[in-house]
Formats: structure tokens, C-alpha cells, sequence
């Protein structure tokens, strides 16, 4: 199979389709026949479904040749970070606790991307219950990234970030507690929208820390992730966070330019709260410096310190993860590897009254977050200060944790976009982070496109997976 | 390990945790009074905390 098959994206493939130059079960066959040849090196996958692949791919193209076009998303291959049920398969979400465990209905998610007529190639590696990775203690190994296998993929929807920089898949969606979608997307050089809160439905999804807990989609180009969001974004009434809310349409802005927007930039996050690598610091002044020479009025905003929302991200993390988890720590502990454990036991001595602390705090770092954009379109800053580590650097995968500026944006709940801005000097992947109004993903993919346009970042992959 | 650690773990039902467990719980529980003295002082009293809770609309 070519690259060019590989790396097909979701609109390029959906025009191909429409064209009759291509057929699902081709596109399906030829992606499953890659991930047989690879994924042994990359451990994208923990469970691959062919035959149901296969049957659903089929199933696509007999409704399409009978004139039944579900719309762009019809016969397009994608795949589940095993936290999301299938009903059917096992979710087990990367854990030994959880083996065997079949789900008996589709997640809200899934039901919207099956109606759309994907086809779903099977469920993703994830870190442990989404949080502390990566492990080589569970029953499943890590995913690596593809961008060069010593070092760290991101995490926790590991195998999502890993599958999309393999060409293994075009479409996934992945969970994102504290950073878990931006990380892997930001080390795995891939497009990461983290929605509003309550934009996407979460039931049917393992929960990590219910008011922190967002699902979204991962693509390796801006227009696949604004298609695949627009599939799954809306409103649940049996979700309790889901909101009420209209959905966008994701693509009306696509081709405008950046000409007399505001955009803030966080700087303070990624040059005195923390001292970015000076490659990731050089990328995000460059691209200011490209929004601002199209057009855009840039200037520097001033929000409470990264670790005021890490602070207050971790309490409420801590505690709610430990609700979940309380009755497993105490009956099974030694079935968890040891890096969930190790973070899951951080909310057991936490009193009431420090999680109600940490969500009055909430709401005052919420309400000065506001401020601060009242008067600009989106804010662009760092997702992650640093370019992937190596895989074994138990110290620099720790720093890996702090050394970000995802939490606050799971603290007040906006939007945050991640997408490749360049390349380290050792070939790893460099990112950058937009950051929007609530429900005001539609402006960050019409600056997103802009710069994916001007810089062509989305169109490198990973040299060594050709074939 | 302390026995001050082990009685912790106990009362608070983690009976099962081996002695590699117990220190992870140790070195949890220090990470999170790291961000415990962050939390601010003098709240106003009336800050709400945030909601996830909605009450139902009235019956149609």
C-alpha cells in the first residue's frame, strides 16, 4: 500500500469514495493488511476487529451503490481508545481489572459514528484507567510512537495518537481528564481537540474524574477532526455534564483568514510559570509572529499560574478518580500496574472539605479566565513544554506531568486545539495549543486550518514506516 | 514504612496493600499536600463551589 493510502485523510478519502476511485472495503483491507505489518512494533491496537471491519466496510459500500450516502463520514475507518464500549467487545481500558469485562451497549459515541456509517478497525491502548503511564507491568504492552519507538507517545490516549502518526487509521477519538488527547497529540505530531465540557457525551465512556472528563477527536488535519466532531458533538440528556447547547457547524469558517482577529498569548505558561524547551518556546513565537504578520492583533494575556490550575485540576482529579476507584484499591490493589496505582492512591486521604476547596477555587480561576478573553477571539499557547522523552526516562516522564499547560483548560471547560508547529532538531514533533471561547471550536478550526495551510506540519509523517 | 503509614492505609480500608504499595501511597499522599497548600485562604463565604448537579425544568 502506498503512503498516500496510508495517510489518506477523512475528506480526502470521503471525496474518493464519492468519486467511486476508491471503495470502503479497498480502503479498509488495505489499512488492516498495514496495521497486521506494523503494529507489533507500535502497539496502537489492544483488541483489532477485522471481520467486523470487514462486514461494516461492505455494508457501507452496498448502501452507497444503492444510492444511500450517509454523509462525509460513510465507510471511514476509525478506532476506540478502550475506554469507549462497544457493545459486543471488552472495554477494559488498559487493565487487568477489567478483562473480560463486555459491554452491552454502544457509548453514545459510538452509536453517533456507527448512524454516520463508520467502520470501526477496533479499541486502542490507553494508559491505565486514562491516567499514569506509560506501564510495562499490565497485560497489555505501551503504545510508542512511531516518530521514533524509544520515546514516549503522549498518554493517556496513547494508542489513538500512536495509530493516527502510523497511518494506521485517519479518525479517533480519545479521552482527555488533564491533557490525555493534547499530549498525545502534541508528541505524536497529530491534530487533538479537547471540546467544551458537556460538548461531547461521555456515557458509555470509563469515567476517570466526572467533571474534569471530555471525549473528542483525534485526526492527523484540522478538516478530519472539525468532520469527525461534528459527528459526535450534541446534547445527551443522559449525561449529567452534557450541554444544552446548539451545535456548530465546525467548517463554516474554513478558508477565512486570521485578518482582525484578537488573539491573546499565554506566554507567561510556557516562559516564567515553566521554562519551555527553547525549540517548543521558538515555535509558538513563530507562530504569533505568522497570525500576527496575516493580519491578526496579538497580544499577551495574563491568566492565574499553570500550577494554581494544576493545583486545583489534581485535588479534584485525586478525589473524584478515587470515588471510582475506592472499592478496586482496597479489594485488588496488585491488579493495577503500578504508575495508576501509585496516582490513584493520591485521593484517599483527601478530606471533603479540600475538595470543595479545590471546586469553590474552581469557579474563581474560571471567572478570571473569563476575564481575560472577554475581549479576544482565542488564546494560542504551549500544549506541551517539551518534545517527546525517551520511553525509560522515569524523571523526564514524571516532569512530563506538570511540564504542561493542558489543566487549566479542563478547569474552566473551554475548547483547547492541539496541532503540529514543527519539528525538534532530533525529528520529534513540536505543537501548540489554541484555546477558545466555551463552545467556540468553530474559531479555533478556522485558525488551525490557516496555519495548517501556511505551514504544511500536518502533511509530514513519520519516515520510517513507509512500505 | 512507618507504622503511622500502615494504620493510615488500614482505616482508611486498604488493607491489601503490600509494602511496594505503601510506599507509592506514601509518595501519593506527598504530592498532594504539595498542591493541598496551594488551595487559597480566605475564600469569601459565600463563594459557591462549581456545580455539576442541575435541578430538572419544571414537568412539561
Amino acid at each position: 500500500m502506498s503512503d498516500d493510502l496510508a495517510y489518506l485523510g477523512l475528506a480526502e478519502a470521503a471525496e474518493l469514495i464519492s468519486a467511486k476511485r476508491l471503495s470502503p472495503v479497498e480502503y479498509v483491507t488495505a489499512l488492516l493488511a498495514r496495521i497486521e505489518r506494523h503494529d507489533d512494533k507500535y502497539n496502537a491496537f489492544i483488541a483489532l476487529t477485522p471481520e467486523r471491519a470487514l462486514t461494516a466496510a461492505r455494508a457501507a459500500e452496498a448502501e452507497m451503490a444503492a444510492g444511500r450516502w450517509r454523509g462525509p463520514f460513510h465507510g471511514m475507518p476509525y478506532a476506540l481508545k478502550d475506554i469507549i464500549d462497544v457493545e459486543g467487545l471488552a472495554t477494559t481500558a488498559h487493565s487487568k481489572i477489567l478483562i473480560g469485562n463486555i459491554a452491552r451497549r454502544h457509548a453514545v459515541v459510538t452509536e453517533r459514528l456507527e448512524a454516520a456509517g463508520g467502520v470501526l478497525l477496533g479499541k486502542l491502548s490507553t494508559h491505565e484507567f486514562a491516567i499514569g503511564g506509560p506501564s510495562f507491568d499490565l497485560p497489555w504492552p505501551p503504545a510508542r510512537n512511531p516518530w521514533s519507538r524509544d520515546h514516549f507517545c503522549g498518554g493517556s490516549s496513547s494508542g489513538s495518537g500512536a495509530g493516527l502518526a502510523a497511518g494506521f487509521f485517519p479518525a479517533a477519538l480519545g479521552s482527555d481528564t488533564g491533557g490525555s488527547i493534547r499530549n498525545p497529540a502534541s508528541m505524536c505530531g497529530i491534530v487533538g481537540m479537547k471540546p467544551t465540557y458537556g460538548r461531547v457525551s461521555r456515557r458509555g465512556v470509563a469515567p476517570l474524574a466526572f467533571s474534569l472528563d471530555h471525549v473528542g477527536p483525534m485526526t492527523r488535519t484540522v478538516r478530519d477532526n472539525a468532520l469527525m466532531l461534528q459527528v459526535i458533538a450534541g446534547h445527551d440528556p443522559g449525561d449529567p455534564g452534557s450541554a444544552d447547547e446548539p451545535v456548530s457547524d465546525y467548517g463554516a469558517m474554513f478558508g477565512q483568514d486570521v485578518k482582525g482577529l484578537r488573539i491573546g498569548v499565554i506566554r507567561h505558561f510556557y516562559t516564567s510559570d515553566v521554562a519551555g524547551d527553547p525549540e517548543q518556546v521558538a515555535v509558538l513565537d513563530a507562530a504569533v509572529n505568522l497570525v500576527a504578520e496575516a493580519g491578526a492583533e496579538t497580544r499577551e494575556i495574563t491568566l492565574p499560574a499553570l500550577q494554581d490550575f494544576s493545583a486545583c485540576g489534581q485535588i479534584i482529579l485525586a478525589a473524584e478518580a478515587y470515588a471510582v476507584h475506592k472499592p478496586w484499591l482496597q479489594e485488588r490493589p496488585a491488579d493495577y500496574g503500578a504508575r495508576a496505582r501509585e496516582r490513584l492512591l493520591a485521593g484517599a486521604t483527601l478530606r471533603a472539605v479540600d475538595y470543595l476547596q479545590a471546586v469553590r477555587w474552581r469557579l474563581q480561576l474560571r471567572d478570571q479566565v473569563a476575564h481575560a478573553f472577554a475581549d479576544i477571539d482565542l488564546a494560542i499557547t504551549a500544549s506541551s513544554m517539551d518534545p517527546a522523552c525517551r520511553i525509560d526516562d522515569d524523571e523526564a516522564l514524571a516532569a512530563n506531568y506538570w511540564r504542561q499547560a493542558r489543566m487549566p483548560f479542563n478547569v474552566t471547560g473551554q475548547p483547547g486545539l492541539v496541532i503540529p508547529a514543527g519539528f525538534s532538531k532530533g525529528g520529534l514533533p513540536l505543537s501548540l495549543q489554541l484555546v477558545g471561547h466555551p463552545f467556540g471550536e468553530a474559531m479555533l478550526y478556522r485558525v488551525a486550518q490557516f496555519y495548517e495551510d501556511a505551514t504544511g506540519w500536518t502533511k509530514r509523517h513519520p519516515p520510517r514506516l513507509s512500505d | 514504612m512507618t507504622e503511622e503509614l500502615r494504620d493510615k492505609a488500614r482505616k482508611l480500608g486498604l488493607d491489601h496493600l503490600t509494602e511496594e504499595h505503601l510506599a507509592q501511597f506514601e509518595r501519593a499522599t506527598i504530592g498532594m499536600e504539595r498542591h493541598l497548600r496551594r488551595l487559597p485562604h480566605g475564600m469569601p463565604a459565600a463563594q459557591e463551589p462549581a456545580h455539576v448537579y442541575r435541578a430538572k425544568g419544571e414537568a412539561s
